[in-house]
């Protein structure tokens, strides 16, 4: 999957762009801070950088100064209006730089980094989708937040990862995106698996994911109870990387 | 040390014993002697048997300070020797004859009987001397009473048949007629006299023992009802909790068996084996241990039922030779199998059960057996349909004492404890054959020599199947030797499918398996496992039992249904080891099962009992090198078991980042704990801290810090049970070992090392950090997070800061969104 690196100021703008375009890519927003921008390029190099012009006063030209400078060899394509457009004419003469029109409709952006990084794409039969593998994505819910962190780390930079605390902000995350799979830890407080998982399966979109179970509780009646509520599978806590790895394997592909 | 303390207690026992007796007997003495009295005086009274007054008070003081002196002398019997004894004994009778001369014989007479009679009476020696002393000193006091002219009335009468006003202070005065005054008085006076006061004694004595000993049976009886009651309670608990433990521990079993197996085939390392061959023979003990533990318990829970089969005699017998025949080798001892040719084949009865018995019997019998030879002899009597089977082990071994025979069937007592130290065993043995025999209206006889050895037998009646004679045992034995003694075998075309939801299970298998070179599929369910024998062949399935969404016996019924296999055998696996499972599934149409933990040997005969023999080779095993795993080089530390934390998390940076989190972590969870603590009481408060020992139970674990953990788990035990008193015990506990804990991880981890001074924190950072958390983007916000944690701030943001890293750690998300807007201001 292609990396995207999104720089702008947090605006309505921004949010619509960054939206539409992790659809597509693995998008990586940053501010108009130039030192948190080094950072952040130091970290993981893009393919491509877009950056979003509006709402960009003189303050930011810099910025755009050291990515003509130093990043020449990955793509730069600049998007939206500058408030102050004047300040900006300048840096725009022979760059790398990928200058869209300030009225360029999302499906043009896109289609313009399709060009640049030379995807072979059809607009028309919207295979723009299709021709992405999209990371899968994976929920973790348990209520021990270094539980959930241990998992995190063994499964970040493989799948999307998203973490809930409770059966309710899990919810809340499904409501926003449904996973591929989830992973419930069977005894918490408040609302248990058993109740999570019920809630879940509620769900209309969200009732065929498959649920694994994690449980501390070794016996066997714990283990029935589990299975009757037929999940897809039950890991015993500590589960190893190898094994939730192996999990992830069987039922993701 | 043993023996002597064991003397001396025996001594005190003792010694409180005489104390006790002769307390009693002293009491009863004074009972006696005080009826004496009262009988005397009426009859003094009632003129019949006329005493003087004076002779009945001077009487009576004397002989109750003589009482309260015999008190203190019973005492001293069993306090002090012999010599002392006799001294005492002596010194009383020489006071005694004084007094008795003085005052009167006739009250002495009275009293020194029953008393003498009582203080010594459980020492025959003493006894004699003092019907001696007794003797002597009633003749003296008679003699000299009668010399000195102090006899009464009565005795004058007695000896002389005459009477005279003797003297002034109103004394009788005796004219002698009788030429042999003190011979006749002996004949007529003391003797009668004496047998009186025995037999008087003598029934008093009875009555009271009777009376006494009656109301000491009620008070046992009640008492023996209650401990009885008491104690069948008790067994009947601890019966329910061994079956239900024993089955806990046959689960971990099947992995430390395999793995061990395991070690055992693949490393070359003689010292490795002999510790790996040595925790395997260890293991097979445990599993025979709670084997044995597990039926006892289930025996008297009254869960154990004979579930009867047909079975084939010889082959039962056959299992039982090759299973002892290797232990007699062991011990160079001959094992002989004296089996009636002519008796029935096949019968209808528990053949586990038999089995059960005979192994144990003989298992005695070979332990206790040092020289020599065991022989297990069975005859039959057959009558119609029945037959009567008697089977007898005989033994040339150490044998039972005659008394000790009976102590057999008692669980757990092993005979001879002494002696026999060194044989290994639980002691229940003998009390399940004992068990197993009445639950087949059976018993066990035992005819024991000291010293030269024993016989076991017994009847049992079972059903006749087929009456064809079972042939020549040792024949037919020498004869299956050749095929079951292949157990070194390869098999490279056989496909074999395990089907198994737990993953250690299935490795288990495979690397028992892998000396034969089989082919082996995995299935981790039902579903992928009716996809794998749509696809392809197989030779044959094991299937687990309990599995998640498809367990084993539905898996079954729909590869009959789809028809993917006909003809493959298919053996369950299960660690459900009860006989009335093994029924279950031989009815649902297994062809076998195999139950956890795998015994290789048990595998190995499966494969070779149901492959087809075609591919089935001899084992021509050349070495194989294989690569171990490299070791990762952990720190030590104390309390924390890195390798297990390894397990989990794998990577070796991943542990250090975890640890450096726990360790932030900490204070704050001390903290909370400690809030929580404080108001403990209320229903809310006791939520919060389950909670939070709940997590604290599974991270310090994911750390490696297992006694934490373990702590943990008995706070949220007892939270969850509301048990504050035990909150406020172990609380303590658990923040003194997380200091300690935090103290130790400190010198693992690297010290922060000096950071840049920062007068704020960056505006644009909190703003990627707010926009990662209100997407729940937890990727973005740990690495601004991460950024902000690059600076030092002054003290008061710090503190904010610090607040922040934690919440965010915690996916406090509200939390974490309030803070930054508090640092901005």
């Amino acid at each position: 999957m292609r990396r995207v690196f999104l720089i702008g100021k947090f605006n309505e703008v921004f949010e619509e762009v960054n939206h539409y375009l992790s659809e597509y890519f693995n998008v990586q927003v940053c501010v108009d801070n130039l030192d948190l921008i080094k950072g952040m390029l130091k970290l993981n190099r893009p393919d491509l950088i877009v950056v979003n012009l509006t709402d960009f006063t003189g303050l930011q030209v810099g910025i755009l100064e050291e990515l003509k400078k130093e990043y020449t060899d990955i793509p730069v394509m600049c998007t939206g209006a500058a408030a102050e457009p004047a300040e900006f004419v300048n840096i725009f003469r022979d760059t790398h730089f990928h200058v869209l029109d300030v009225f360029a409709t999302h499906e043009q952006i896109l289609e313009s980094i399709y060009e640049v990084l030379h995807i072979d794409y059809d607009v028309d039969s919207g295979v723009f989708r299709k021709a992405m593998s999209k990371r899968k994505n994976v929920l973790l819910i348990d209520d021990s937040p270094l539980q959930l962190r241990t998992m995190n780390e063994m499964l970040k930079g493989k799948y999307d990862v998203q973490m809930a605390t409770s059966g309710v902000k899990a919810l809340a995350l499904i409501g926003q995106r449904v996973p591929d799979i989830i992973f419930l830890d069977y005894d918490m407080p408040v609302c248990d698996g058993r109740m999570t998982l019920q809630m879940i399966r509620e769900i209309e979109e969200a009732k065929d994911v498959p649920v694994i179970f994690l449980t501390g509780v070794k016996d066997r009646a714990h283990i029935q109870a589990v299975l009757e509520l037929h999940p897809a599978g039950y890991l015993l806590k500590p589960a190893s990387a190898r094994m939730i790895h192996a999990t992830l394997q069987k039922h993701l592909y | 040390m043993g023996t002597v303390k064991e003397s001396r207690d025996d001594i005190a026992v003792y010694i409180e014993d005489r104390e006790y007796m002769a307390n009693q007997y002293v009491m009863k003495c004074f009972f006696i002697t005080m009826v004496f009295y009262v009988v005397s005086f009426i009859l003094n009274q009632l003129e019949i048997f006329i005493v003087d007054k004076q002779v009945m008070t001077s009487g009576f003081f004397p002989s109750l300070i003589i009482y309260v002196i015999m008190l203190i002398g019973s005492k001293m019997v069993s306090l002090s020797n012999e010599k002392v004894k006799f001294f005492i004994l002596f010194a009383v009778m020489v006071v005694y004859t004084i007094m008795g001369i003085t005052i009167t014989y006739h009250v002495v007479l009275a009293s020194v009987l029953p008393f003498l009679y009582a203080t010594l009476y459980s020492s025959k020696k003493l006894m004699r001397y003092v019907y001696i002393l007794t003797i002597i000193s009633t003749i003296c006091i008679v003699y000299g009473g009668f010399y000195w002219g102090l006899c009464d009335a009565n005795m004058a009468l007695l000896t002389t048949g005459r009477l005279q006003e003797h003297s002034l202070n109103g004394q009788f005065l005796l004219t002698t007629v009788n030429p042999n005054p003190i011979y006749s008085l002996f004949i007529f006076y003391v003797v009668p006299r004496c047998l009186i006061y025995f037999a008087f004694v003598f029934v008093c004595n009875n009555i009271i023992r009777i009376v006494s000993g009656s109301i000491e049976k009620v008070k046992l009886t009640a008492e023996l009802e209650r401990a009885k009651t008491e104690a069948e309670t008790a067994n009947q608990a601890k019966s329910k909790f061994l079956a239900r433990m024993s089955h806990e521990i046959r689960t971990p079993i099947n992995a430390i068996f395999g793995m061990n197996e395991m070690i055992l085939r693949e490393s070359k390392e003689p010292a490795i084996r002999k510790y790996a061959s040595d925790a395997k023979d260890s293991s097979e003990i445990l599993l025979s241990i709670i084997n044995e533990i597990l039926d006892s318990s289930k025996i008297e829970s009254g869960m154990m039922e004979l579930v009867p089969v047909n079975y084939k005699l010889g082959s039962l017998l056959n299992d039982i030779y090759n299973m002892m025949n290797v232990r007699a080798k062991e011990k160079k001892l001959e094992l002989i199998f004296d089996i009636d040719p002519g008796m029935p084949k096949q019968y209808y009865g528990d053949d586990k059960r038999i089995r059960q018995i005979l192994i144990n019997l003989l298992n005695n019998a070979i332990k206790y057996t040092n020289r020599g030879k065991v022989t297990l002899k069975i005859t039959c009597d057959v009558e119609g349909e029945i037959a009567t089977l008697h089977f007898a082990v005989e033994d040339t071994g150490i044998g039972i004492k005659q008394e000790d025979i009976g102590k057999l069937y008692e669980e757990f007592k092993r005979i001879d404890s002494g002696r026999n130290r060194n044989v290994e065993g639980t002691g229940l043995g003998m009390s399940i054959v004992q068990q197993f025999l009445k639950m087949m209206n059976s018993e066990l006889h035992i005819e024991s020599e000291y010293e030269k050895g024993s016989v076991f037998s017994f009847d049992i009646e079972q059903k006749i199947v087929d009456k064809k004679p079972l042939g020549d045992f040792h024949k037919r034995y020498i004869q299956s030797v050749d095929t079951e003694f292949k157990t070194s075998f390869i098999a490279p075309e056989a496909k074999v499918l395990v089907v198994d939801d737990v993953e250690m299970n299935r490795t288990v298998f495979k690397a028992l398996l892998k000396k034969t070179r089989m082919q082996i599929l995995e299935a981790g369910g039902g579903k992928e496992c009716l996809d794998m024998l749509k696809e392809q062949k197989v030779d044959i399935v094991f299937l687990d039992h309990m599995m998640p969404e498809m367990d084993g016996i539905e898996t079954k019924h729909r590869i009959k249904e789809l028809q993917l296999c006909e003809g493959v055998p298919i053996i369950m696996l299960t660690a459900n080891a009860l006989a009335e499972d093994r029924e279950m599934y031989l009815q649902e149409g297994f062809d076998d099962f195999l139950s956890k933990p795998i015994l290789v040997n048990k595998l190995d005969e499966m494969m070779l009992k149901y492959l087809p023999k075609t591919l089935i080779m001899e084992a021509d095993y050349p070495e194989e090198e294989e690569e171990l795993p490299e070791v990762v080089e952990l720190p030590e530390l104390e309390e924390f078991d890195f390798g297990y934390a390894l397990s989990i998390l794998q990577k070796e940076e991943l542990l250090y980042k975890f640890l450096e989190d726990f360790h932030h972590s900490m204070n704050s969870i001390m903290q909370r704990l400690e809030m929580y603590y404080a108001s403990i009481e209320k229903s809310e408060s006791l939520q919060e801290y389950r909670t939070e020992v709940h997590s604290l139970k599974s991270t310090s674990a994911t750390v490696g810090a297992l006694l934490l953990s373990k702590v943990a788990r008995l706070l949220e035990v007892a939270a969850l049970e509301q048990d504050i008193q035990k909150i406020r015990t172990l609380h303590p506990v658990l923040l003194e070992e997380m200091m300690k804990h935090k103290e130790r991880i400190e010198t693992v981890i690297q010290q922060e090392e000096e950071k840049p001074f920062a007068e704020k924190v960056e505006a644009a950072y909190l703003d990627m950090l707010k926009l990662g958390l209100r997407n729940e983007d937890y990727a973005t916000a740990d690495f601004m997070c991460a950024e902000i944690q690059k600076y030092r701030y002054p003290k008061q943001i710090q503190e904010k800061v610090n607040e922040l890293v934690e919440s965010i750690f915690r996916l406090e998300t509200e939390e974490a969104l309030h803070i930054i807007e508090e640092i901005r201001g």
